[in-house]
């Protein structure tokens, strides 16, 4: 059985997902409608999540304006120096790159790590409860 | 072993999600009747009973039914800029527009007393807001929670399997919390970061 391609993608360089601060960010979006969006937006950034309220940063943005119902683009960004990803029990800070269409808001998001040696800050690295973990 | 943040099945952006639920609860009856006190209302609720769920939610269907809605949630840490905010709401607001505030009884007496008289000089259509205590606007609902609803809550987040696992703890949770369900969820969100929550 066929796979159903979603409409919309976001491919990253040799599908890399794990980056060094100021790492440039590169890759392929595209898309696929039945009608063409009235623009696309793609972005760049961070949020928390776990206990608390999110907090959510948005770093770049690029706009494609008036795009084709079915088409692909190149992206370049290149990614700041921080904050790193880093994962802990009450909050985690989570990089991302959203694609979204307008008006219909249709989003695809793809899930990124940025922090020194393209590793994510383990705060609990060194916990004696879970025994020493290998970084 | 201890769940990070991000993989904790009681985080925050997954609890937002979750949908207002009563065993009495009817949206038209809510519709009908806020469109009776001509779009006029207060969600009513002790601490941790889905009044902000509420309250979203309303948002949404007032939206989706083309209404403008102006909207605030207030907090304890931004006390000193709420009356300003929610004046500023009101003069912006016209014959399509509903204002809604969330935490209407943190305004103080005098503060509301300023918000109230606003928003009868305003051109708004509509004033809903949530609050802990009655008398504020006449009641469109009253929040209220139950160890039934908690449990079908709790089993939404983690799965009917391990809900099932986790009754006596819910329920134990819901009484030291006094049907606080916010606070149950809170209790269950360091439960799972220890560990102690297998999903």
């Amino acid at each position: 059985m066929s796979k159903v391609k979603p409409p919309l993608q976001i491919e990253t360089y040799e599908n890399r997902v794990h980056y060094a601060p100021g790492d440039a960010l590169e890759g392929l979006v595209s898309w696929r409608f039945d009608h063409p969006p009235e623009r696309l937006e793609l972005r760049l950034f961070w949020f928390t999540t776990g206990k608390g309220d999110k907090d959510v940063d948005i770093v770049s943005r690029m706009s494609f304006d008036h795009p084709a119902s079915v088409d692909s683009e190149i992206y370049s960004l290149t990614l700041p120096h921080g904050p790193y990803s880093y994962s802990g029990r009450l909050t985690s800070l989570i990089w991302a790159l959203e694609l979204i269409s307008k008006p219909d808001n249709d989003t695809v998001r793809l899930e990124l790590v940025m922090g020194p040696s393209a590793r994510e800050i383990d705060l609990y690295q060194y916990h004696a409860d879970d025994q020493l973990r290998q970084p | 072993m201890m769940t990070a943040a991000r993989d904790n099945p009681f985080r925050v952006e997954r609890l937002h999600r979750l949908r207002y639920r009563a065993a009495d609860h009817d949206w038209l009856a809510v519709m009908r009747k806020l469109e009776a006190q001509r779009y006029c209302g207060a969600i009513v609720g002790p601490h941790g009973t889905g009044k902000t769920t509420m309250f979203l939610e309303l948002r949404g269907r007032l939206e989706s039914a083309g209404w403008c809605v102006r909207h605030h949630r207030l907090s304890m840490d931004d006390l000193g800029g709420a009356v300003a905010m929610s004046l500023r709401m009101m003069d912006a607001a016209d014959a399509r527009t509903i204002v809604m505030l969330d935490g209407a009884d943190l305004l103080g007496r005098f503060g509301w007393w300023r918000v109230h008289r606003r928003w009868h000089h305003s051109g708004a259509k509509g004033f809903v807001i949530t609050s802990h205590r009655q008398g504020l606007l006449p009641t469109l609902l009253q929040t209220g929670t139950s160890l039934a609803v908690t449990h079908e809550l709790v089993g939404e987040l983690v799965g009917e399997r391990a809900a099932e696992t986790m009754k006596a703890g819910v329920a134990r949770l819901y009484d030291e919390h006094r049907g606080n369900v916010r606070d149950v969820l809170r209790s269950l969100y360091d439960a799972a970061a220890r560990g102690q929550v297998r999903v």
